[in-house]
């Protein structure tokens, strides 16, 4: 008896971080970052790519200013 | 005296069952990574406008094949933007995602993209796939 108890547990238990680890999880959605770390991530990197597509606009804009007109695309 | 000889093993398995536990990699938040991506998409429109300068100063491009070039890459441009302003928005990941979907269908860059010259192509193709993955992302059609 008490080895079918210990098999039980020896089967068990080495499971238990996994199936801990899991279960956390799925409690909550991203366990390692809160809502307000994601916003602040998002704007982190939201702000250096605005930067950048707003330097890539004001060089086209340079550039085409710099130019004759292309009048028509086809 | 089974007990006695048996615990040394137990005690050995389960530390050896809490080593094994190693800690998954956390999934990237859905906003992070669509930011992350639209990230590279400005950094590799930045280095293809160069090229794109480059190419028409050594005349391996037309003037009207830049032109529609430069057209394809603002279209990109004011929709990574706008997009980085529905990510910095506090709605949940679903709505945000429509609501990219808006921003690309209504960006123009596929409509502009479809009379890219081969050349001109060839450079921003780098940029083309970046958007590819970022439209699939939210499943929407591709350049």
């Amino acid at each position: 008896m008490t080895l079918a108890i210990l098999n039980i547990l020896l089967a068990v238990i080495p499971q238990f971080p996994l199936v801990w680890q899991s279960i956390m999880r799925l409690k909550t959605k991203y366990p390692d970052m809160t809502d307000d770390e994601i916003i602040a991530k998002v704007l982190e990197i939201t702000s250096a790519s605005d930067a950048t597509f707003d330097s890539i606009i004001s060089r086209i804009e340079a550039e085409r200013a710099a130019r004759p007109k292309v009048t028509e695309n086809k | 005296m089974t007990k006695v000889k048996t615990l040394p093993f137990v005690l050995i398995l389960l530390l050896l069952g809490c080593g094994k536990a190693t800690t998954p990699t956390p999934p990237t938040p859905d906003p992070i990574q669509f930011a992350s991506q639209v990230d590279s998409i400005a950094s590799i429109l930045s280095a293809a406008t160069e090229e794109l300068f480059a190419a028409r100063r050594e005349n391996k491009i037309s003037l009207e094949d830049l032109d529609i070039a430069e057209n394809v890459i603002i279209a990109l441009s004011k929709a990574g933007k706008d997009i980085n302003i529905i990510l910095r928005s506090k709605d949940p990941w679903t709505v945000q995602k429509t609501k990219i979907v808006t921003t690309l269908i209504n960006s123009g860059a596929t409509e502009a993209a479809k009379r890219i010259s081969p050349t001109a192509r060839l450079i921003l193709a780098a940029s083309l796939t970046v958007f590819n993955q970022i439209s699939s992302t939210v499943g929407e059609p591709t350049i």
